[in-house]
């Protein structure tokens, strides 16, 4: 059992100003790495450039 | 009956509890407001809620008595923990108002939700006291007093004979402009779909009229924090959500004439049932009870369903 969990399944009333420091640490770590790896991935370009009038010359050729 | 319902007249003292439950159905109304008919198990959703918006307040108020931002997280975390552990009580009196736990005594609230645990409920408060609590650009407003505009129930007279009440989380200033702030909590992925739900929300318009009249600041409309509770995280958006004087005033006149409406069927305890409801959010829960042969209702209710004290707007917290 993590120290948060067992943190988390004592009777409030005796945990201390640092237990409870702990737990927030623990949630505010939890939220930077959360942070860094929810980031919005950026649009990259495909790697096959499409070209449009290349693509209506196939269709018109019924290809 | 309480003091803010009249057994003459009807409800007199009115909040945006009361007055959806009038508009969303006569007859939820009459069972959940009127005669205090509640489901034996608690909404997991309101219990959070709860906790969640309580949270944020204390924090709020610690910060204006001049705790800083650790100590006062720390405080708020320890009172959320405290509030979600499910102590033994010396009394019943004890027991209903939640005071002088027994040291030693009881166990972590079990929620049943998948999202909305114990856990997610702290991890939501300290994500979000991490993003806003000494980074927030609205500032708590100080009434004329010289007190932090946090934790502020208010009742005013919106008509003749009727009054008009609930309680703020807390005002503050963005800018140039004073706002009502106020949480909520969802599963979903928050955008703007999800705040337009709260433009016409009677809720936020009493409350922007609430801190106009009552703490006499010029109120530009409500901030709404939205926060997604998901299994591994918590997200939070802020929408601003505007109002005029006019929608205001028309807000105001409509409640008036719904509260009138709702006197009136108290008066001839006819209450119609909106049946456009019975199957909103999750389905109403008295949709058994309603379901069923009108001579055998009260035998339904009496099985399923506990009688709480009614609901009363003129409680403050």
């Amino acid at each position: 059992m993590t120290d948060i969990a067992e943190l988390f399944r004592r009777d409030p009333l005796d945990l201390t100003d640092d237990d409870i420091e702990k737990i927030v640490e623990h949630y505010r770590k939890a939220r930077a790495a959360f942070n860094l790896t929810s980031k919005p991935t950026r649009k990259t370009k495909p790697k096959v450039e499409v070209d449009p009038n290349a693509a209506s010359v196939l269709k018109d050729l019924g290809l | 009956m309480t003091e803010h319902i009249n057994t003459e007249i009807g409800q007199i003292a009115w909040d945006s509890t009361s007055l959806g439950a009038f508009l969303t159905c006569p007859e939820y109304y009459h069972l959940r407001i009127i005669e205090g008919w509640q489901t034996p198990t608690e909404s997991v959703h309101l219990r959070f809620g709860q906790h969640y918006a309580t949270a944020l307040e204390h924090y709020y108020k610690h910060r204006a008595e001049g705790d800083d931002d650790l100590t006062a997280t720390v405080k708020v975390v320890r009172e959320a923990l405290i509030a979600t552990w499910e102590y033994g009580y010396r009394t019943p009196e004890d027991a209903t108002a939640k005071r002088n736990p027994l040291p030693g005594t009881g166990y972590p609230w079990v929620s049943g939700h998948t999202t909305k645990t114990r856990e997610n409920l702290i991890r939501t408060i300290i994500w979000y006291l991490d993003q806003f609590g000494d980074n927030d650009p609205c500032e708590v407003v100080t009434l004329a007093d010289g007190s932090p505009a946090v934790e502020l129930s208010f009742r005013f007279e919106i008509d003749a004979g009727l009054l008009w009440c609930g309680h703020l989380d807390r005002l503050v200033r963005y800018g140039d402009d004073s706002y009502v702030m106020d949480q909520k909590t969802t599963g979903s992925t928050i955008g703007p779909y999800w705040f337009d739900q709260w433009k016409t929300e009677g809720q936020f318009l009493g409350y922007a009229l609430a801190g106009q009249v009552v703490f006499d600041t010029p109120v530009r409309g409500v901030i709404v924090d939205g926060a997604q509770i998901a299994v591994g995280f918590s997200r939070f958006e802020r929408g601003f959500i505007n109002f005029t004087e006019a929608q205001l005033n028309e807000w105001a006149d409509e409640a008036v004439e719904w509260m009138r409406t709702a006197q009136q069927a108290y008066r001839d305890q006819q209450w119609l049932r909106n049946r456009k409801s019975c199957n909103n959010y999750g389905g109403c829960p008295f949709r058994s009870v309603c379901a069923t042969d009108p001579r055998h209702r009260r035998q339904f209710l009496k099985a399923d369903f506990v009688r709480r004290p009614v609901w009363n707007p003129l409680e403050t917290r």
